[in-house]
């Protein structure tokens, strides 16, 4: 629901005018130009990036899509060359073939329609693809912040804000990868997860749920973690009411598994395997010389952090960069995150301090609970699999569960920065700083990335 | 209520005032136009100067280079100085100098060196030689230089005593040149050149359509800062206060300026006209 308090008028004149500060309509326009800004923006990058060294993967992703335009159907693994991984720091989880990746089925066949000689121009035509999805994806997040921050009408536009600034985030939407789709499903399913809750199961939003979940799993496995988040919450708040929640369950069930359900068959059929890493996993071990994971080395988790600096390395690339060096932020902005990041949970504690006596389980789980297990359990899901199977240093993995994190700065800052007045102004001002940043990024990071001598190319 | 619009007014005649110094300090500052830069995927090395001479050969990327960059380090005790003469020279030994300066480094520490020449001395293609001779006042003293170990620039060589010591070595380096048009568009020239540049590179659209999207870009992020300082003053003030909206305004766009163009104000770094 939107903030009907906000665009109420009251008696006084000056508390009329106070009242329009942020009126639904301006909240909506507002978003709707940052929206366009960042869709234009993720564009300019996606030109200036060199085909095929757009992002992490970019090639290997493009590989698929010109497999499937040139033999045609779905692209089938048939392993890897000897040595494919010896003497690299990565093996596979999963390979990109039995990764489900639906949207590349669109983008292949409008490509095989409309696609060009040039391999360069195919790249630069697969990645509008996914400039495209970044609208969707933030009008997506804007409706869930809209429905969760019902009382800071602040909130949705900053949230926006800063899932249209936070570079890295930009970057992902700029290059041909799987990663954009799945983020695209993920904040859906959110969206979809807030509704249902809020409007306790109603018939819509429980279809809406099933095909969101079905969208979810047609994508990289990053957002499956929606899948025992909704089971928990559906039985937390179902069962009392054992035949409606039966009901439910089905319903989601059939429409899943209606929707993707195809795909593991497909995997089940043809490898044995309808996940595919363990099909994966002795590919790569069959290649010969690839790295062994770091828990079958016998490391224990403090040795392989050590090792990996994998805390390090995720964080600062969660907001920019990939590869060792590449295209990280300053340190000053680490600082700077780092003390908004502390901030927030400072908030959340006082949140919980404050609240302590009034403390009881409720008959719905929060949606902060909801958030804070698909973010954190993202990552924590994230660094599991680091450890015992491929070593996956990057913080974009998280990122279908982007809107909840964003969810959780929002909740943390708000209980530290007063919602009215100078503190609605203070937020509003950060929003020009943000877009600078970004535009910081570009100029003094990107560009210097694509022209700078000696870049591996 | 008095009082209270008293503190308003002082607040942000400080605000204001400050943000202004600011915006108007980085504006007189020299503007130049990054034109070759190693990639910053790779990390530097440091080199002590042992033998007293140092040096990178270089090509002019374009007409009008106006300036190099280069780190050094210093390490000297109190009382003690490493004096260094930066000079330009058109090629190694023999090579005709075009415009040098003498530093001394009176204190340890890591320095950004601006080194700044008259446009009109090198052209396009034009072989170059950039020169570091340093004078120890004791042993106790040295001189670093970053420097990157791989061949990264394929067009000149680190030096040592004026010849080729180690093949394939670079001194960590950055070359600008001067902007053809007049401030303020020279900044936009910064941002213009090398987005249609990086655009050719990555066989994108013609520069024209880039130079459009980045205005149009430009105009849409410059609206939509404005519409949220508005809404600000609004949450403040209630109304669209001129003198409230023109502080944050101030404010903000020093913030901004900070963000993209604080790395260009001389603080930290040492600023050297060649002569």
């Amino acid at each position: 629901m939107i903030d009907r308090n906000a665009s109420e008028v009251n008696e006084s004149p000056n508390q009329e005018i106070k009242a329009w500060v942020l009126t639904a309509q301006t909240q909506r326009n507002l978003t709707l130009a940052v929206i366009l800004l960042a869709t234009l923006n993720a564009l300019l990058w996606s030109i200036v990036r060199l085909p095929g060294l757009g992002g992490p993967d970019e090639a290997e992703h493009f590989r698929i899509v010109q497999q499937m335009i040139t033999n045609g159907g779905l692209p089938i693994f048939e392993g890897y060359g000897p040595g494919r991984f010896a003497g690299g720091p990565v093996r596979a989880q999963v390979a990109h073939e039995i990764t489900p990746n639906m949207f590349a089925v669109v983008v292949a066949q409008i490509l095989s329609l409309i696609g060009s000689a040039s391999n360069d121009l195919n790249f630069h035509i697969a990645r509008l693809f996914n400039v495209a999805l970044y609208p969707v994806t933030l009008w997506i997040a804007f409706l869930t912040l809209r429905r969760v921050f019902t009382h800071i009408p602040v909130a949705p536009i900053w949230g926006v804000v800063v899932m249209a600034t936070i570079p890295m985030f930009t970057l992902v939407h700029s290059y041909y990868t799987n990663d954009t789709p799945a983020i695209a499903a993920g904040t859906f399913a959110v969206y979809a997860t807030v509704r249902v809750s809020q409007s306790d199961f109603a018939r819509r939003d429980v279809v809406m749920l099933g095909i969101a979940l079905g969208l979810v799993a047609l994508h990289k496995y990053t957002g499956f973690l929606i899948f025992p988040t909704v089971a928990a919450a559906t039985i937390w708040q179902l069962a009392r009411y054992p035949t409606r929640f039966i009901r439910v369950a089905m319903v989601l069930v059939t429409i899943t598994a209606a929707i993707a359900g195809w795909w593991y068959v497909r995997n089940w059929m043809l490898y044995g395997d309808p996940i595919g890493v363990e099909i994966t996993q002795a590919a790569v071990n069959a290649s010969g010389g690839a790295p062994i994971p770091p828990r079958a080395r016998g490391l224990n988790l403090f040795e392989f952090v050590k090792e990996t600096n994998w805390i390090a390395e995720t964080f600062s690339t969660f907001w920019g960069g990939y590869g060792l060096e590449k295209m990280k932020l300053p340190g000053a902005a680490y600082v700077l995150i780092g003390s908004l990041l502390a901030l927030a949970m400072g908030g959340h504690m006082l949140s919980l301090s404050r609240n302590r006596k009034r403390i009881r389980i409720p008959d719905r789980p929060p949606l902060l609970l909801i958030m804070g297990v698909l973010h954190l359990g993202l990552w924590a899901v994230n660094f599991w699999s680091s450890y015992t199977v491929d070593v996956a240093l990057h913080g974009r993995y998280v990122y279908p569960t982007f809107v909840p994190f964003v969810i959780l700065i929002i909740a943390g800052l708000s209980a530290m920065v007063p919602r009215k007045g100078p503190g609605t102004a203070l937020v509003l001002l950060t929003v020009p700083v943000m877009l600078m940043a970004n535009a910081a990024y570009f100029v003094h990071t990107l560009l210097p990335d694509v022209l700078a001598w000696g870049a591996v190319r | 209520m008095i009082q209270n619009l008293r503190f308003w007014s002082a607040a942000q005649i400080v605000v204001a005032g400050i943000s202004a110094i600011w915006i108007i300090f980085l504006a007189t500052q020299p503007v130049h136009v990054p034109v070759l830069e190693i990639s910053r995927e790779f990390s530097p090395l440091r080199t002590q100067v042992l033998s007293g001479v140092k040096g990178q050969t270089f090509v002019a990327p374009t007409d009008s280079i106006s300036r190099v960059d280069i780190w050094l380090h210093t390490k000297v005790d109190p009382g003690e100085f490493v004096r260094v003469k930066f000079e330009l020279l058109t090629e190694p030994g023999n090579g005709k100098s075009l415009a040098s300066h003498i530093a001394v480094f009176k204190q340890s520490g890591s320095w950004q060196v601006r080194l700044l020449f008259h446009p009109n001395l090198a052209r396009e293609n034009d072989k170059l030689y950039l020169r570091l001779e340093s004078i120890l006042s004791a042993s106790t003293s040295h001189l670093y230089l970053d420097y990157f170990r791989e061949n990264l620039y394929p067009h000149g060589d680190l030096l040592d005593l004026d010849t080729l010591g180690v093949e394939g070595q670079d001194l960590r380096f950055i070359v600008y040149r001067s902007p053809t048009l007049p401030r303020p568009l020279a900044w936009a020239e910064t941002v213009m050149h090398n987005t249609v540049h990086a655009a050719s590179d990555a066989k994108g659209p013609s520069g024209v359509v880039v130079v459009v999207l980045v205005c149009v870009i430009g105009v849409l992020g410059f609206s939509i800062a404005i519409a949220t300082v508005l809404i600000a003053v609004r949450a403040i003030r209630g109304r669209i206060d001129p003198s409230t909206t023109l502080a944050l305004t101030l404010f903000v766009a020093a913030i901004c300026l900070a963000i993209t163009a604080g790395s260009e104000a001389p603080f930290g770094k040492l600023v050297l006209g060649l002569n």
